[in-house]
């Protein structure tokens, strides 16, 4: 447990938290203004925090799990007005909800002392490899947000609304989830010597590749046909991406040549 | 043609499960056990399968060929599969047994510095094999992401009132005073130079210094060549080899003075001495003892390393050196701290300054410019040529994420001795076969083209397409 209370980065955190909790509340009591206005509060915080560390690490704060989760906090709001406005697929409720608990183990659990870079993690690639990949992690969260609500929508046409939310989430995440594991193949080959190193950190991330390949082969196959095993494989590969970005930074039985990022 | 299509997809399915089950397998059995696994004869014929599985995908749906779309994926994954198995260690096995090919996919190489090598441990073997060319490595060093600190030994009191010897970290900035912790002295850094090469009043730093019977001396400096003649009493001395690690190898009988690279432990000349009275000889002193130093001896001779006057910088060392000013009662003192060459610190002993007892132990209180720790390294780096036939054809700093490309290999900074740090007498560098890397390459760029072509070019091009046939 690392609290945060004396310092301004903690604040940010603990404030944006807040303002996504405010937003969610606002939003269950149908109060739709005050949840727009505390939603976008809440962004700007995360964003005024993920800047901070910027500045305070003096390098892209993409580094460690709690970099990680602060950058992933503050990616929800874009995220949502993006699937409104383009993709048709609403859920600001549950996004918020996702942003406050995004953000907890940023404000309580994760070690915030920025580090240096060591001498693997210089490189032009760091940045958008790990970036490509946190773009695809909240991408695909909201898609299994929305084969969770197809698994339990009782009503046909809701859970037809879900299923296509589901299936256009996975799409627009799959190119970003090929791109980090392609630029990580590619750094791996400059830094290490080879693309592919059979680590278990890639093991996991080719895991979670695999599992949306699987869905895209099995949704040209059967289309809505089966639209809770759809759903089900969604979850799979999100299961999948908290296991790549958790587990294996955490828990020792893994540790590999990522092991930096813990 | 249906039928089959249906039973392509269905093999499909089963190919990314039984990948997918594979994969978490391996991920628990960690990346050594899971490479032999992912190369071993069962896996070798699941791959061999995957490919035709994709080829076949390309022959029988006529969409992977017309949407680029899909054929970018689909050509991209079958690329970087042909291109990794071309690559692998089966794939070099092969290789060698069609093509004679000499190549060896992965391997290590240890070079001094100084020195050239040609030799490489391949990984998973026990015997040396030999690159076509060698490599040399001129250099090896840290870069450190903070100029070094600076530590104070200093005797303080602890709880019982018994006196005690403190370290502590100095947190100096270049032209701001600050106190040294448990003394009255204030302390400004005026210089501090990266890279530094003391200056001697004479010039150099190193001597040869001779004793006539008469006590008077002399010195020459300590480089090979240099030479004194005295008529009376008659001597001739010339310095032959100038050691920086001098050590004897012995071979059965035979005994080897040889100059070892590394750290220089053990600096030492040889010298060749002429009386006048028949009698040449040879001889090798040190700076530390006189242990070759006969009784019966006219003649005494040392190695004498000088004091510096100061320092300057110099962009081919690694060693940095300090200028500092020491404030205590109504007294200054300027000081240099010069790091020498092969040494982790310099220190200046504060006993004169603080007119300190010298303790039972015979410790002194003193101010290190040290080196800085594991966790402030930046950057380490060696300096490399390669060479054919005695000619360099190609040179590079490299370091992490920056490997050296000549010849078919990659070459990367791997490790160094960790005791000796950046001071370091080699570099390991992991060498790795670049076969196949090109077919990889493009199968990347293939299948990352072809997934944002699918899902994101596509339909942003059509979204927008219906907005202008709405908009007219």
């Amino acid at each position: 447990m690392h609290l945060k209370f004396d310092t301004i980065q903690g604040w940010l955190i603990y404030a944006a938290m807040l303002g996504y909790l405010l937003a969610f509340i606002s939003s269950l009591a149908r109060y739709k203004k005050l949840r727009t206005v505390f939603y976008v509060a809440g962004f700007g915080l995360a964003t005024a925090g993920f800047v901070y560390r910027w500045y305070d690490a003096g390098h892209v704060p993409l580094q460690n799990l709690f970099e990680v989760f602060l950058c992933l906090g503050m990616l929800m709001y874009p995220l949502t007005v993006f699937c409104r406005r383009f993709l048709g697929i609403k859920g600001e409720t549950v996004d918020a909800l996702i942003g406050f608990i995004i953000l907890f183990p940023a404000g309580f659990v994760f070690n915030a002392e920025p580090q240096r870079l060591p001498p693997v993690l210089q490189s032009w690639l760091f940045a958008p490899h790990v970036a490509a990949y946190m773009f695809a992690y909240v991408i695909m969260a909201k898609a299994s947000v929305q084969a969770v609500g197809q698994l339990l929508c009782r009503g046909r046409e809701e859970a037809g609304a879900y299923e296509l939310g589901t299936y256009r989430m996975v799409c627009m995440g799959f190119p970003l989830l090929s791109l980090g594991l392609i630029l990580g193949a590619w750094w791996g080959k400059i830094a290490w010597g080879d693309y592919w190193n059979w680590d278990p950190k890639e093991l996991w991330s080719l895991v979670s590749w695999l599992v949306y390949l699987g869905y895209l082969h099995f949704r040209y196959m059967f289309g809505r046909k089966h639209p809770r095993i759809n759903s089900a494989i969604a979850v799979c590969g999100f299961l999948a991406i908290i296991i790549t970005l958790l587990w294996v930074n955490l828990a020792k039985i893994f540790a590999g040549l990522h092991s930096y990022a813990s | 043609m249906k039928q089959l299509r249906q039973v392509l997809l269905w093999a499909v399915l089963g190919g990314v499960t039984l990948l997918l089950v594979l994969s978490i397998i391996g991920a628990f059995l960690g990346d050594e056990r899971a490479r032999v696994l992912f190369n071993s004869l069962p896996l070798a014929v699941f791959w061999i399968l995957l490919l035709g599985l994709l080829l076949a995908g390309l022959l029988y749906f006529k969409r992977l060929i017309r949407s680029p779309g899909l054929l970018g994926v689909h050509l991209g994954s079958l690329l970087i599969l042909a291109g990794a198995m071309y690559g692998s260690d089966a794939g070099h096995a092969l290789a060698a047994k069609l093509f004679d090919s000499k190549k060896i996919p992965s391997a290590d190489m240890q070079i001094f510095e100084s020195q050239t090598e040609n030799h490489v441990m391949a990984t998973g073997e026990t015997h040396f094999s030999r690159l076509p060319f060698s490599v040399g490595l001129k250099d090896f060093w840290i870069e450190y992401y903070q100029p070094w600190p600076l530590i104070a030994r200093t005797l303080t009191d602890d709880q019982d009132g018994r006196k005690k010897w403190e370290r502590n970290i100095i947190h100096w900035t270049k032209g701001q005073e600050v106190a040294i912790p448990n003394t009255k002295i204030r302390l400004r850094v005026l210089e501090y130079l990266e890279t530094a090469r003391p200056i001697y009043a004479e010039g150099f730093g190193r001597v040869l210094e001779i004793t006539q019977p008469d006590g008077k001396k002399t010195t020459i400096p300590a480089q090979v060549g240099q030479e004194l003649v005295l008529e009376e009493p008659q001597l001739h001395v010339r310095i032959a080899r100038v050691f920086s690690n001098l050590k004897v190898q012995t071979s059965g009988e035979e005994h080897q003075v040889v100059n070892v690279p590394g750290p220089p432990t053990n600096p030492a000349l040889k010298i060749h001495i002429d009386l006048g009275d028949g009698q040449k000889t040879h001889r090798y002193v040190y700076p530390f003892r006189q242990m070759h130093d006969q009784e019966e001896d006219k003649f005494k001779f040392r190695y004498l390393f000088l004091e510096p006057e100061g320092a300057e910088h110099d962009p081919d060392s690694h060693q940095p050196a300090m200028e500092i000013l020491l404030k205590y009662k109504d007294k200054e003192h300027r000081h240099w701290l010069i790091v020498d060459e092969g040494q982790h610190f310099a220190n200046l002993c504060l006993d004169e300054l603080l007119d300190t007892e010298v303790d039972e132990h015979e410790q002194h209180p003193y101010l290190r410019l040290n080196e800085p720790g594991q966790g402030e390294i930046r950057e380490f780096k060696s300096d490399l040529v390669v060479l054919e036939e005695g000619q360099v054809v190609k040179s590079k700093i490299i370091e992490m994420n920056d490997p050296l490309h000549y010849g078919g290999y990659h070459f990367y900074q791997y490790k160094y001795d960790g005791r000796a740090g950046r001071l370091s007498p080699y570099t390991i560098l992991s060498v790795t076969s670049d076969s196949g890397l090109t077919m990889v390459w493009l199968g990347f760029i293939l299948l990352t083209g072809g997934v944002f072509w699918l899902f994101w070019v596509k339909p942003i091009w059509g979204y927008l397409r219906t907005r202008r046939s709405d908009a007219s």
